[in-house]
């Protein structure tokens, strides 16, 4: 089957019907992106799929043969540079145990892309389907609007 | 970060891995390590006067963290510790995590991270072993230039000698300062000289994870590795009776279908192989070990428990002060098991050869991982390595490590390197819960309303007992044959309360509160379902039952909630300090908005002083928590942010348990199973928090865990101000249903 | 669970059902609209139909139709993260995942502007909302029928996976009180 993976076409040959995150995980060596739940409801297995948010846990490879699946380690545009929201998860000290931040951060991507200023409505509204359990809620809301401050600075987020 | 991952064929092989750098000392230049030290610095430049700290040829240091990172910030505290002495930049230092040889056993006889401790023991120690490398590499400058060592200064990284306007990076000193002798006490700053203690500097691991690199235990891979899916009975501690795995053997990449006394192993070269063919295994399964357990009936029965305890704490006369009493109250107080919900779900790497084993493993403690591997493979403890990865998430859930074990007689029958992952159903169903408990508070007041009188009686699992192969595992100098033994009499004194349970009443008999009459007293009700320390361990119950029967004891005395409790405490004394700052941040005493309730609570744990206060509204009949406001004493704080975040998420994770999680029993099954089931507070619902933390000169106390135990009391203490409804039953949601139910 | 591939055949019942009734004079065509508007009602109202259906922004869940957990709403779709991030094309259950979300293509809500609201609706409102075309996405009565007959979304209705119920009638009886309905050129209750 054929995909493509942050860029790059990939084959892997696995049934259809496998999911996406393990796929990514173990065919792709692409361990950023995590399993917490197998069934849509923590978010920490979120990828982008033709630029929208994916559940990887629940997606079957099938589903996305052909389409732009973006992981964690592709957002930045390239290994120097960070995605502004991935910058402002460090100046705002957001990660805790980190296990959730992938899927915290691919989701605060598609929200910014969606609402270049979000409201703090807007931000219950986006990221309330992905789990911390560390309690990062407060600090991911400050970083989601530093990072829509410093992308209107710097002129888009480059994704 | 640099994750050291010595070879494993060598460790395996019996061949000493790593070389010279293992085998350095945890003391400073005693015995023959002063030579190791001097030959390890010629043959690779590194200088290693001691186990934490190592000064590499580019100036780099690797600092040794012999704790486990699960969020609390571990690894950036300790390294800012060094920085501060040592005189490094923050980001010139690398963190690596300590592996489990003995000499990082430095807590309790063990390597472990727990009772929010690392920061409180790693104070002193760590300061003077990188204030001892600087002494050292300052003294091979002077040397070298041949000045005094006193007119050389340290800044970032650099020895300078400003008369003589000369100046050494510390990589280029490495060599010569393996030869000048290792101080056993250097000096150390004072706290007014502090230039990076105190500051709040971000995270050391926060760039790897935010850029999908930070690995965790499931991101572990080893060369040959397999992976194992475990199918676990509905039962807890049930056994597979009999299984058909015919077609799971055929589906592709399947090794083998394994049973064992916790279940049915599925081990495919890839794990959504093992996924993917588990669906095709038909299990049939004994009993559990916890058959017919139903916690409805085990609430039910503590409740209506009537017999006095065993005394953990007494002074005066409780039943005499309540029989004279002007008004006497008594209230109990009530709390399910837990799940710690890591969002990590449990997993382990282990490879077995022979007698011999090496593991990967997201542990709170590498040592006791060593103890229970050793049990599985029937080995000894010292052939057993472990490997400390990053932990998504601990809790106090990472501290038992059933998951090891089963990955251990996995990986031996199947020898190959096996890495297991459970189900997030499995993580949920397996236990190491939280105790339920039940808690019987009594208080008595004068006709003043003064508190004569105090009780507070603990009824429910004890931890202690339930962690007795724990214990027993850990004991230094114990061999092997008289473990059980040992563990057998742990269990039998814990279980008739002839020695004090160390967590049943932790937070109740140390309670600061001056009162003449107090009695606190526990009871076990032990099960076979393993309970666990669960963050802040009996202080989150304790402070539930405490806190929430102080507020009842102040409206009946007519007394404001602070007012009545700074009457029990001394004067000036840090937990009242610690309420008034919490007063002060939130204007405590002025009207609340309309539709607002507010309530407080304060607690002292792991010797830090939290006290909060919430303030709650309900919409739709919820109970929505807006605000928290929280101060905090823990001593000197290394990184005031990190202080910060650990009190929000304690808060947090506190709600999260306050308002709706519970893991009920019917007839032995688990009835929660994700987090549809056991949710865990949202982006949403998660209230603005308000941070003080007081200045304070006195060393470190704990941070991780001292903020979760006020949450609970100062929300239902809220309801009440809001709604004349007192909760004493958690999770809050469900008893505030009833209640308004009932009065309906 | 096996897929509906009679579907196509329901729909040919389904059309020749509204010829038929064609030829009946106008006052019983509208009379036996209205009776099967009922049986539409019954289904549209039924869990599988109203959760997505929702008389507020949030969709609903469960046959008791709470409130979608994790506070979703049509805000979290203009926030970026459309429904699909989590409902896939096929169920769950279809992939090996029991307890996972359910699906089918096009998994979402009806737009903003025209919700196409069937919670808390009486038989009455709904079937002038159904067939009025601007709250109806400017469908016609017979594409209306189309929707109804092929749409893999309302399919998935009789085909939900899990412990989920299905409407009360099954398919084939509502696309055949649907063609009633419609040929009665959707006559009100």
């Amino acid at each position: 089957m054929k995909l493509v993976v942050n860029g790059k076409p990939v084959e892997v040959a696995v049934p259809e019907d496998t999911p996406l995150l393990w796929v990514l995980r173990e065919e792709l060596d692409l361990p950023g992106t995590k399993f917490g739940c197998g069934r849509a409801l923590c978010g920490a297995c979120t990828v982008h799929v033709d630029g929208a948010p994916k559940r990887s846990c629940v997606t079957p490879v099938g589903d996305v043969a052909d389409k732009q699946v973006v992981t964690i380690e592709g957002l930045a545009p390239d290994p120097a540079t960070l995605h502004p929201v991935q910058q402002a998860w460090i100046e705002e000290n957001a990660p805790q145990c980190g296990y959730c931040q992938a899927g915290q951060i691919m989701t605060a991507v598609a929200l910014l892309r969606a609402k270049p200023e979000p409201t703090d409505a807007d931000i219950d509204a986006a990221m309330s389907a992905n789990l911390c359990r560390c309690g990062t809620y407060p600090r991911i809301r400050r970083a989601v609007h530093s990072a829509a401050r410093a992308i209107k600075a710097g002129g888009g987020d480059r994704g | 970060m640099v994750e050291p991952h010595p070879s494993r064929r060598g460790f395996l092989g019996g061949v000493a891995a790593g070389g010279a750098l293992l085998s350095l000392a945890v003391t400073f230049g005693c015995g023959g390590a002063r030579e190791r030290m001097v030959k390890h610095a010629e043959s690779t430049g590194e200088l290693a006067p001691n186990m934490y700290i190592t000064v590499l040829p580019d100036g780099r240091v690797r600092l040794t963290v012999n704790k486990a990172e699960m969020g609390q910030g571990v690894g950036t505290g300790y390294a800012t510790l060094v920085a501060e002495e040592l005189g490094v930049p923050l980001e010139r230092i690398d963190v690596a995590w300590a592996d489990s040889r003995p000499e990082y056993r430095t807590s309790f006889f063990m390597h472990q991270t727990g009772g929010s401790t690392s920061t409180k023991e790693a104070y002193v120690p760590l300061r003077r072993a990188a204030a001892a490398a600087r002494e050292m590499l300052v003294g091979a400058a002077a040397a070298t230039w041949k000045v005094p060592a006193a007119e050389c200064t340290v800044k970032d990284g650099v020895v300078a000698h400003a008369a003589s306007a000369r100046s050494l990076g510390f990589g280029a000193l490495t060599k010569q300062a393996a030869h000048q002798p290792v101080p056993a006490r250097p000096r150390l700053k004072k706290r007014a000289e502090y230039t990076v203690i105190g500051k709040a500097g971000r995270r050391v691991d926060a760039r790897a994870k935010v850029d999908g690199s930070a690995r965790y235990g499931i991101d572990v891979v080893v060369p040959d590795m397999v992976h194992a899916y475990v199918i676990h009975g509905p039962q807890y501690g049930a056994a597979p009776k009999t299984f058909d795995a015919e077609a799971a053997r055929k589906r592709p990449g399947v090794i083998d279908v394994l049973a064992f006394d916790f279940g049915v192993a599925v081990v495919a070269h890839r794990y959504w192989q093992a996924l993917a063919a588990a669906r095709d295994v038909t299990v049939t399964w004994k009993k559990g070990t916890v058959a017919g357990l139903d916690t409805e009936a085990m609430r039910r029965a503590m409740r209506d428990y009537k017999k006095a305890g065993e005394g953990a704490g007494e002074h005066g006369d409780v039943d005499r002060a309540m029989s004279r009493a002007h008004r006497k109250i008594e209230a109990v107080y009530e709390a399910p098991y837990l799940a710690h919900a890591t969002m990590e779900p449990q997993n382990c790497t282990v490879a077995v050869r022979g007698k011999r084993a090496e593991v990967w493993a997201p542990c709170q403690s590498p040592t006791l991982v060593q103890a229970f591997v050793a049990d599985a493979i029937g080995g000894s403890r010292d052939d057993v390595l472990v490997h400390t990865t990053l932990l998504g998430g601990g809790f106090g859930r990472r501290f038992f490590p059933d998951f090891a074990t089963q990955c251990a007689r996995i990986a031996k029958r199947v020898k190959k390197p096996v890495k297991m992952i459970w189900s997030r159903e499995s993580d949920m169903t397996q236990a190491f819960y939280r105790p339920q408990l039940a808690v019987m508070m009594r208080g008595a007041l004068s006709p003043a309303g003064a508190l004569t009188g105090f009780g507070a009686h603990v009824i429910g699992q004890s931890i202690s007992f339930a962690s007795r192969d724990a214990i027993g595992a850990v004991m230094p100098g114990i061999p092997n044959a008289m473990k059980h033994v040992i563990t057998e009499s742990i269990a039998a004194m814990l279980s008739t309360n002839t020695v004090p349970d160390m967590f049943a009443t932790e937070g109740l008999k140390n309670t600061p509160y001056k009162v003449p009459n107090l009695r606190i007293a526990f009871t076990p009700v032990n099960t076979e379902l393993p309970v666990a320390s669960w963050r802040s361990v009996g202080n989150s119950v304790n402070a539930f039952a405490a806190e929430g029967f102080l507020d009842e004891l102040a409206h009946a005395a007519g007394a404001d909630p602070i007012a009545f409790r700074r009457a029990l405490l001394p004067a000036r004394s840090r937990e009242v300090r610690v309420m008034d700052a919490v007063a002060d941040l939130a204007k405590w005493g002025r009207p609340v908005a309309p539709g607002i309730g507010r309530g407080f609570a304060r607690h002292t744990a792991f010797e830090s002083e939290v006290a909060e206060i919430a303030d709650v509204e309900l919409v739709d009949g919820r109970i929505v928590v807006r605000r928290v406001y929280c101060a905090v004493d823990c001593g000197v704080v290394i990184n005031p942010d990190i202080v910060r975040a650990q009190i929000e998420s304690a808060v947090i994770f506190g709600l999260s348990a306050a308002l709706d999680q519970q893991i009920t029993l019917v007839d032995g099954v688990v009835q929660q199973s994700n987090y549809d089931t056991f949710p865990l507070l949202r982006m949403f619902e998660a209230p603005e928090i308000h941070v003080t933390i007081l200045d304070s000169d006195a060393d470190p106390t704990g941070v991780g865990e001292p903020g979760l135990p006020p949450i609970a009391p100062a929300v239902a203490n809220a309801v009440f101000a809001l709604t004349k409804v007192r909760l004493r039953r958690m999770p809050l949601q469900p008893a505030f249903d009833e209640a308004k139910r009932g009065a309906s | 669970m096996k897929p509906v591939w009679i579907l196509p055949v329901v729909a040919v019942v389904g059309v020749v059902g509204a010829l038929a009734f064609a030829e009946a004079p106008a006052a019983d065509r509208a009379a036996a609209g209205k009776r099967a508007f009922a049986t539409v009602a019954s289904v549209l109202q039924s869990p599988r139909c109203r959760n997505c259906h929702p008389a507020g922004d949030a969709p609903l869940q469960g046959d008791r139709g709470v409130p979608h957990a994790m506070n979703i709403s049509r805000a979290t779709v203009a926030a970026g993260v459309p429904c699909t991030a989590c409902h896939q094309e096929r169920n769950s259950e279809a992939i090996g995942i029991p307890g996972g979300p359910p699906g089918a293509p096009h998994w979402g809500l009806p737009p903003a502007k025209t919700p196409m609201t069937f919670e808390g609706r009486s038989a009455g409102a709904l079937c002038e909302q159904l067939k009025d075309p601007a709250r109806n996405g400017n469908r016609t009565l017979p594409a209306l029928l189309e929707h109804v007959t092929h749409d893999p979304l309302v399919l998935w209705g009789w085909n939900p996976g899990g412990k989920r119920t299905t409407p009360p009638v099954p398919h084939a009886a509502f696309v055949e009180a649907f063609g009633t309905w419609v040929a009665s050129g959707g006559a009100c209750p």
